[in-house]
């Protein structure tokens, strides 16, 4: 097999960034399941890059023109997806930080000297939200 | 303030509130690097009104030492979360403790404590739950042609996207009842709130209305004011909610 130069330095990347996620397993650092998630898509890519000829024979069987589009629109994909969660995770991490905020704030409410607030004659805690 | 007078509520309507109600109404501040307004705001409430509930939310000035100085209650949000967050920091509290009514009142002196009056009415007549301040169908000072035309978008933005018709979507004076705080909840924590409260509104089904206030802009509140290129990010962050929440 006569590697060019772009599998030449795209696939020991991709080497290196797939031991890594097997490593983090290894050490137990990461769950399982989501390095198993990376580990094959830096397998995928490198099948990709070492057979180039592969993606063709796929990306005919899905009736798209060759290989190296097959690659870009599913990358294009996977990246929208993958943004997607982000931006949904993200959400829940700031509506989770707000909540805590919110919880100090309450909890350590500081009243003026003249007092600030002077209930009114019934039961404040009911219905609280 | 330096135009203290304008301010001074007319001899009549105000306090023609009961004390018993003015007790259980809560008038909600939030306030950010707003040292220099907020203190004069909030003594200017607690005139008539004395629960205030200052939000200070992650200042890095003195807002809350002033606030506390001015009397109110002042909850401090550790980090900066966004005025639709300290909205609702706000109102959960004033809830825990005890209000029938809140009202939320910016912290740059731009509403009048005048206002408050007529906005609570339809509540306390139980007409309403929400009552939402118009400085279109009251009186605008010193407004921008630009920030007028960017406040009717609003308005048409409102009217399309969220099939409510008011004449002013963007006015941080409101009022609500007990019933309609506990049931309205601000998710988005910066300024697209002021959509989102009107999508809450409608879906609540309580009833609501608009009450004309006057607005009085200065430089100071022009200055900390909305620009127009963050009207563009809170349109963003308003439709990526409703596309997220679908």
């Amino acid at each position: 097999m006569h590697l060019n130069a772009f599998q030449i330095i795209v696939l020991p990347i991709l080497a290196i960034l797939f031991v890594e996620r097997a490593a983090a397993v290894a050490r137990g650092r990461i769950p399982r399941r989501a390095a198993a998630f990376w580990m094959f898509i830096w397998l995928a890519a490198g099948v990709a890059v070492a057979w180039p000829n592969l993606t063709t024979r796929i990306a005919k069987l899905f009736g798209i023109g060759g290989g190296s589009n097959l690659v870009l629109y599913s990358a294009v994909l996977f990246m929208l997806i993958g943004f997607y969660m982000t931006y949904v995770r993200l959400r829940r991490l700031d509506a989770s930080i707000t909540q805590l905020v919110r919880h100090l704030a309450i909890q350590n409410a500081q009243r003026g000297p003249d007092g600030g607030i002077e209930p009114p004659g019934h039961d404040a805690q009911k219905n609280v939200k | 303030m330096t135009d203290t007078a304008a301010n001074a509520p007319p001899a009549d309507a105000p306090a023609d509130l009961p004390a018993e109600i003015r007790r259980a109404l809560f008038v909600v501040i939030p306030a950010y690097n707003e040292s220099a307004r907020v203190g004069d705001v909030i003594r200017d409430v607690r005139r008539l009104y004395p629960n205030v509930v200052a939000v200070d939310d992650g200042s890095r000035d003195d807002t809350a030492a002033q606030a506390l100085r001015a009397g109110a209650a002042v909850l401090v949000h550790a980090v900066n979360r966004g005025q639709g967050a300290a909205l609702q920091t706000g109102m959960t509290y004033a809830l825990q403790h005890g209000a029938e009514y809140i009202v939320t009142f910016d912290s740059d002196g731009q509403h009048q404590v005048a206002d408050i009056a007529a906005l609570i009415e339809p509540i306390i007549q139980g007409r309403w739950d929400i009552s939402l301040g118009s400085r279109f169908l009251g009186k605008v000072e010193n407004i921008t042609p630009g920030r007028k035309l960017l406040l009717r978008a609003g308005v048409v933005f409102t009217r399309v996207v969220s099939q409510v018709k008011i004449t002013d979507t963007h006015n941080g004076l409101r009022a609500f009842s007990r019933r309609a705080a506990e049931r309205i909840e601000i998710t988005l924590d910066r300024m697209a709130h002021a959509s989102e409260i009107i999508d809450e509104i409608r879906e609540t089904q309580l009833p609501y209305g608009e009450v004309p206030v006057h607005i009085r802009y200065t430089d100071y509140s022009r200055a900390k004011g909305q620009s127009s290129l963050g009207a563009i990010k809170i349109l963003i962050h308003y439709f990526l909610k409703r596309l997220t929440d679908a």
